[in-house]
C-alpha cells in the first residue's frame, strides 16, 4: 500500500518529465530505444517551459483539486506558484541547482527544504517536492530497449522497455512505455514494482498544440488494483520556448512574483 | 511639467494595471480549559475571521490591508481579569486593534495587522507601514525573530501580529540579501536592526545585529542546511542590556527533522535560554503567548519532539512533546486535521501539560480545541 502509494508520485516525475520540452527532427529507422525515448524527452521537456497545471485526486469517495503556475528552465532552474486550494494559495517553491526554497507570503517565512523533505508528499497530492520542481532523468536512470511495435488508439507506436539502474531514485522494477513512431508522442506508460507486477497504468491523450509542438496535454494515472482510484493532471496552458531570464529563478522574485 | 506629465503616467499606469486581490478565511473553534492550580473550569468560543486585500497600483507599487475579526464568547471574558484590555491592546505605534463591542460574557474585535506598501526599485524593496517581519529559522523556538517572536501554542494566529516600521530590503544575490529594518511601538521604544541572509555550502546563513526597543544590543546568527538528508537548522541570539545590574542573555534554538518516504515526518528541537529559570511555575504563561525572545519557553533548557503522518491525504495526525530538563514539567499535544469539504477543514488540538514542583505539588493543565475553518 506505502509503496504503491510512494511508486505512483514517483510516476508523476516521469510524467512531469514526459511533459516538459523540443521536437527534433524525426529520423524512424533503425534508432535505438535509447535515441527514442530521448526525442520523446526532448519533445516533452524543452529549454524552457511554463505551464498551468490542474490536478486532480479521485477516490471513490471525495476528490480533491490542485492548481499551480509552474516555470522551468532546463533542469536546473524551477519555480512554482500554488494557486488553488485557497489555504496553501499563493505558497511558491524555488529550485536552484540541487537547493530547494518554499516561501510562505502569510507568514513571511522563507523555508528551505532540506533532501528528505524532497519526497514528501506535496500537498497530500500524488506529487512529492521533487516531482513538482524535479525530476529523476528517464534518460540517465534508465536502461532502454525496444520491444516491438504495435498500434495503439490507432498510432504505430514502439514499445519500450526500462529497466532502472541499480543505483537509480526509481521505485519502480520497469517501465513500459509506447511512443507514437511518426511524432515521438509517448502515449501510454505501465509501472511495474521489483516483482514485475503492474503498478500502475498510465494514459496520456488529448494532443493539442503547445506553443512550438504538439504534446499531449492530460496524464491520467490509474492504479491497478484500487477500484475508484486516479489522478488526472491536465496542462491547461503550456508554453515552450518562452524566454525566461536567469534571475527570474532568484530569491527577489520568487518573494515578489504575484 | 515634469510632475505633471509623472502624474499623468501614474494615473494610466493605475487603470492599467489595477488589480484588487482578496481572500481569507472564517472559523469557529470552541476551546475549554482546565486549570489544575486554580480549580477551574473555563471554556469559549472563537468565531475568527480574516480578510486579506492587495492592491496593485502598478508593477512596482503595491499595497496590502489585512485584517482579523474575532467574536470572543465565553466565561473566560468574564473569569480571567484583564482579557479584555488584553484583546483591545496592540504593540504598534499607531493603535489599529478595536474591541468593536464588549459584554460581560463576550467581545467582538477588530485587529488590522497588515497594512503597507510595498515599492520596488531594482534590486531594492521597501516596505512601509504595518507588516510582519520573519527572520526565524528554526521551527518551534526563534530567538532570531526579533520582530515578532513567535508562540508555539497560538494555534489559530499562524499570521502573527504585526510590527510599525519600514524595511529595506536589497537583493545583493540570486539566493543572498541585505535588510535593514526600523521599528516604534505603542511606548515609542524604536529597534534598528539589519541582516545579511546568503547562501554557501548548500546551507542559507544569516548574520543579524541592531538595537533592541532603545534598551538591548543585539547580535544573532542563524543557518538552514541539512546532515545527510536530515535538515538541520538553528539561530542563536545575543542580547546585551544597557543597565549595569542586568545580565547578557543568550538565547538559541537548533533542531533536526527527517521525512520518510511514506511523508511521515520527525521533528526534534532544542531550545536554551540563559535568563529563564531552572524551574517551571505555571503554564499560564506559554497559552497565554509570548511577546519577547526572552520568554519563548518557560525554563532555561527546553527539548521538543514531533511526528507526523498523513493517514490518508485528507486526515493528517500529528504529536508534539516538550520536556524542560531540570524540572519535572513536560507537555503533550496530539492533534488531527480532517478535510471534510475542498477548503473546508476540521482540526483538533489537545494540550496537556504537567507539572510538579516543591511548592505547587503535582498540576495537570489541560487545553482542548475544536476548529471547524473555511478558507475563501
Amino acid at each position: 500500500m506505502k509503496t504503491q502509494n510512494s511508486s505512483s508520485k514517483r510516476t508523476f516525475s516521469l510524467m512531469i518529465l514526459f511533459c516538459i520540452g523540443m521536437l527534433l527532427p524525426a529520423n524512424a529507422q533503425n534508432l535505438s530505444g535509447k535515441e527514442i525515448v530521448k526525442k520523446a524527452d526532448d519533445l516533452m521537456r524543452g529549454k524552457s517551459n511554463y505551464a498551468e497545471v490542474e490536478m486532480e485526486i479521485i477516490r471513490p469517495t471525495w476528490t480533491r483539486t490542485l492548481r499551480f503556475k509552474s516555470w522551468a528552465k532546463g533542469d536546473d532552474y524551477s519555480l512554482v506558484y500554488i494557486t488553488y486550494p485557497q489555504r496553501e494559495k499563493g505558497q511558491r517553491f524555488l529550485k536552484r541547482d540541487r537547493e530547494m526554497w518554499n516561501y510562505v507570503p502569510s507568514i513571511d517565512r522563507m523555508i528551505k527544504i532540506p533532501p528528505s523533505m524532497m519526497m514528501q508528499s506535496w500537498m497530500g497530492s500524488d506529487l512529492t517536492n521533487d516531482d513538482l520542481v524535479n525530476a529523476a532523468s528517464i534518460l540517465e536512470d534508465y536502461d532502454q530497449t525496444v520491444l516491438r511495435t504495435e498500434n495503439l488508439r490507432g498510432s504505430e507506436c514502439y514499445v519500450i522497455n526500462m529497466i532502472p539502474h541499480e543505483e537509480a531514485p526509481v521505485v519502480w522494477g520497469k517501465v513500459v512505455t509506447w511512443i507514437s513512431k511518426n511524432d515521438f508522442i509517448t502515449l501510454r506508460n505501465e509501472y511495474y514494482d521489483e516483482a514485475g507486477v503492474l503498478v500502475n497504468e498510465e494514459i496520456l491523450d488529448e494532443t493539442e498544440d503547445a506553443g512550438d509542438r504538439t504534446i499531449p496535454t492530460r496524464f491520467t494515472m490509474i492504479p491497478a488494483d484500487k477500484e475508484g482510484h486516479k489522478t488526472i493532471m491536465k496542462f491547461q496552458n503550456i508554453e515552450f520556448g518562452v524566454d525566461i531570464n536567469d534571475s527570474f529563478f532568484s530569491i527577489q522574485n520568487m518573494k515578489r512574483m504575484r | 511639467m515634469r510632475y505633471l506629465s509623472l502624474i499623468i503616467f501614474l494615473i494610466i499606469s493605475i487603470q492599467l494595471k489595477a488589480q484588487i486581490k482578496a481572500d481569507g478565511y472564517l472559523g469557529t473553534m470552541p476551546t475549554w480549559y482546565y486549570l489544575d492550580q486554580m480549580d477551574e473550569n473555563l471554556w469559549e468560543n472563537v468565531v475568527h475571521n480574516r480578510l486579506n486585500l492587495s492592491y496593485d497600483f502598478s508593477p512596482s507599487l503595491i499595497g496590502v490591508l489585512q485584517f482579523r475579526n474575532q467574536l470572543i464568547i465565553g466565561e473566560t471574558i468574564r473569569e480571567i481579569p484583564g482579557y479584555v484590555a488584553l484583546i483591545d491592546s496592540d504593540q504598534g505605534l499607531v493603535d489599529m486593534t478595536y474591541n468593536l463591542a464588549t459584554g460581560n460574557n463576550a467581545v467582538l474585535n477588530m485587529t488590522i495587522d497588515r497594512l503597507w506598501l510595498d515599492f520596488y526599485l531594482g534590486k531594492l524593496q521597501i516596505r512601509a507601514g504595518r507588516q510582519r517581519i520573519n527572520w526565524g529559522q528554526a521551527m518551534v523556538w526563534n530567538p532570531n525573530d526579533i520582530f515578532n517572536a513567535y508562540s508555539f501554542f497560538d494555534f489559530d494566529y499562524p499570521e502573527r501580529p504585526g510590527i510599525d516600521g519600514v524595511r529595506l530590503q536589497l537583493y545583493t544575490g540570486m539566493a543572498s540579501q541585505v535588510e535593514g529594518v526600523f521599528k516604534i511601538d505603542n511606548e515609542h521604544q524604536k529597534t534598528i536592526a539589519m541582516r545579511y541572509r546568503f547562501n554557501a555550502g548548500r546551507y542559507d546563513w544569516q548574520v543579524l545585529g541592531g538595537r533592541l526597543n532603545d534598551s538591548d544590543w543585539t547580535a544573532g546568527l542563524g543557518w538552514s542546511g541539512h546532515i545527510g538528508d536530515a535538515g538541520f537548522y538553528g539561530e542563536g541570539t545575543l542580547l546585551i542590556p544597557d543597565g549595569d545590574n542586568e545580565n547578557e542573555t543568550i538565547i538559541a534554538s537548533t533542531g533536526l527533522d527527517y521525512t520518510f518516504k511514506n511523508s511521515l515526518l520527525l521533528r526534534s528541537e532544542f531550545l536554551y535560554s540563559s535568563n529563564l529559570p531552572n524551574s517551571v511555575g505555571g503554564f499560564t504563561d506559554f497559552l497565554a503567548g509570548q511577546a519577547s525572545i526572552r520568554n519563548l519557553s518557560v525554563s532555561k533548557y527546553s527539548v521538543f519532539a514531533m511526528a507526523q503522518y498523513p493517514i490518508t491525504p485528507l486526515f493528517t495526525g500529528s504529536m508534539n512533546a516538550m520536556a524542560f530538563p531540570g524540572t519535572n514539567a513536560w507537555y503533550l499535544g496530539p492533534s488531527f486535521e480532517y478535510s471534510l469539504k475542498p477548503n473546508l477543514y476540521l482540526t483538533t488540538f489537545i494540550n496537556l501539560f504537567f507539572n510538579k514542583n516543591d511548592t505547587t505539588g503535582i498540576s495537570t493543565d489541560f487545553q482542548g480545541l475544536l476548529r471547524l475553518k473555511w478558507f475563501f
